[in-house]
This record gives C-alpha cells, sequence and structure tokens, in this order.
C-alpha cells in the first residue's frame, strides 16, 4: 500500500483534466505556422576545381551568349589572317574614284568675272 | 516524413527541423511539449485552467520565436520550457495577488457522505484539494514538489529550471511534501484514500 500522498501524486499525473484542448492545441499550432520561418532552400555547390573557375570567368564576361559571339569573331580573324586571300581590293571597289569627272564650277567665260 | 518518424526524434532535432520550415515538426513538437507546459501552469496556478492555458499559448510561442537562434547542447528544450512556465506563473500570480484575494486561504469543500459518488467526481475532489493544497505552500516548495512528484524530474533538472543547487532542491521537496502531506491529512476519508 502507498502513501497517501503518493496516491495523489499517481492520480495527478494521470489527470485527464489537465490535459490540452483542442482550441488551444489549435492556438499553439497556428502561432507555430505563423512564426515558422520560410524554408531554407540552399543555393547548388560550386563547381569543383577548374570547372568552377571556368564557369566564373565565364559569368565574368557576360554569360555564355557573350562568350560565345566573342569565340566566333576570334575564329573568324584567325582564318582571315590565314588563309591567304588573293587581295581584298574587292572589298573596297565600290568605294574607287578611279572614273571620276572633272567638275568646273567656275565658268571660264563667266559674264561678270570679265571686264568689258 | 510521416509523424511517427518524427515522434522519435529529439526535442532539439524537433526544434531544428522547425526552424528550417518544417510543419510536421511543428505538430510533433506542439503535441509532445504542449500537455506538460499545461499540466505543470496548471499545478502552480491553483487549477486556474483558463490562466494556465494563457501562461501555456505564451510559453509556446516563446519556443517558436527562439527556435532559429536555439544552440544545441546548450540546454534541454523541456528545461527551457518550465522554466519559462514558471518564470510566467510567478508573474501571473503576483499580479493576481494584487487583484485578488492570496491563494490557498480556504481548502474546498469535500463531501464526506457519498456512498454513490462516482470515481470521476472522486478524482476531481481529490484534484481541487491537491490544487488548494499546492497553493498554500510557498512558490518554491510548490514549484519543487510538482517538478518533482507530477512531473517526474530529476533533481539536476529541477535545479536548472529553478536556478538552486541540487542540495536545495531535495530540500525544498522534502519540506514541500510534508507540508502538502500535513494538509492533505485532514481530508483523507472525504478523499478516498486508502489506508497505507
Amino acid at each position: 500500500m502507498t502513501d497517501p500522498i503518493d496516491q495523489i501524486f499517481a492520480a495527478a499525473r494521470e489527470d485527464k483534466q489537465s490535459r490540452p484542448s483542442d482550441a488551444l492545441m489549435a492556438r499553439v499550432l497556428a502561432d507555430a505556422y505563423a512564426l515558422q520561418p520560410a524554408v531554407v532552400v540552399m543555393p547548388p555547390d560550386p563547381l569543383p576545381g577548374w570547372r568552377g573557375t571556368l564557369a566564373a570567368a565565364i559569368a565574368a564576361l557576360g554569360g555564355f551568349r557573350v562568350v560565345s559571339g566573342l569565340g566566333t569573331v576570334a575564329v573568324v580573324g584567325l582564318f582571315i589572317g590565314y588563309a591567304d586571300l588573293p587581295s581584298a581590293d574587292w572589298l573596297a571597289q565600290g568605294l574607287s574614284l578611279t572614273d571620276s569627272a572633272d567638275v568646273d564650277l567656275l565658268f571660264a567665260d563667266d559674264l561678270f568675272l570679265t571686264e568689258g | 516524413m510521416a509523424f511517427d518518424a518524427l515522434s522519435r526524434d529529439s526535442d532539439d532535432d524537433l526544434l531544428a527541423l522547425y526552424a528550417a520550415g518544417d510543419r510536421l515538426a511543428a505538430r510533433v513538437l506542439a503535441e509532445r511539449l504542449t500537455p506538460r507546459s499545461l499540466g505543470y501552469a496548471m499545478r502552480l496556478l491553483g487549477g486556474d485552467r483558463a490562466e494556465a492555458e494563457d501562461v501555456t499559448q505564451e510559453a509556446m510561442l516563446r519556443l517558436w520565436r527562439i527556435a532559429p537562434e536555439w544552440r544545441r547542447g546548450e540546454a534541454q528544450v523541456s528545461t527551457w520550457l518550465y522554466r519559462v512556465v514558471t518564470n510566467l506563473c510567478t508573474d501571473r500570480q503576483r499580479r493576481l495577488a494584487r487583484h485578488a484575494r492570496p491563494m490557498g486561504d480556504d481548502l474546498p469543500d469535500v463531501a464526506d457522505d457519498r456512498p454513490d459518488a462516482d470515481a470521476g467526481l472522486v478524482q476531481a475532489d481529490r484534484m481541487a484539494a491537491l490544487n488548494a493544497a499546492l497553493a498554500a505552500l510557498p512558490p518554491r516548495q510548490r514549484e519543487a514538489v510538482v517538478l518533482r512528484h507530477i512531473e517526474g524530474l530529476p533533481n539536476p533538472e529541477i535545479s536548472q529550471i529553478l536556478g538552486i543547487g541540487v542540495e536545495a532542491v531535495e530540500s525544498l521537496t522534502a519540506r514541500g511534501k510534508r507540508a502538502l502531506a500535513a494538509t492533505l491529512e485532514t481530508q483523507r476519508d472525504a478523499l478516498g484514500y486508502e489506508e497505507s
């Protein structure tokens, strides 16, 4: 037989009156959700080694589109340099002035310039 | 992750999951810690359920707020929560004492002549008598007795909650239990105790 005071302690441990109501649980959970930080989305790990360095350099130059444009220009430049094209004069043909005509802006027999 | 799987995690782990945005962790923690907080608060507040519910909600609110800064290993979550509940109850008792008569001035009348009283009423009478007798104890004794004998905590944890030494806890619980027994002894027959 246990001590009466221990009996009442045991009864207190089983006391249903001190269990939370559904309303209290709802309030506690509402607080929890209202104060809960947003889900943390971790950024992807940076690429290791030379791949990481290359990705950083490409990003610094403006991204893949810019870098691919620069690459194309470089390849064309190399092609022109090594291709030993016969002449590039044809490029300027449309601008040539060799077939020019003389234009006399001052007429020699201008009436107003002759003394009479 | 399923509720059952999370229910095996420690309070520390659940609090970290809550801080990372896990809603299920919030539910498991609430279902684990709210009953403890409410039961403890009710014993400290003389069985006043409305006040105890307010204290519990406030204590849990503080837990949710501190979750992102919680440092693992420095204290147990439940120890921290018991301390918060203790402090909130102390504040409430001081406030109530300014506006009402002191708690524990009178013990509830317990009907002596109840041959057909059902077990529920006996239990309710016992709890009312216990709450009144607890309320008559000095606050520190009341807190120590409830934590030791109703919440079932070990003395070292009680010493952390109350911020006192383990020997002081032992002294408080011994004196508190003796005083409680003496108070309840006068109602032994009415409360239906079995003879020891």
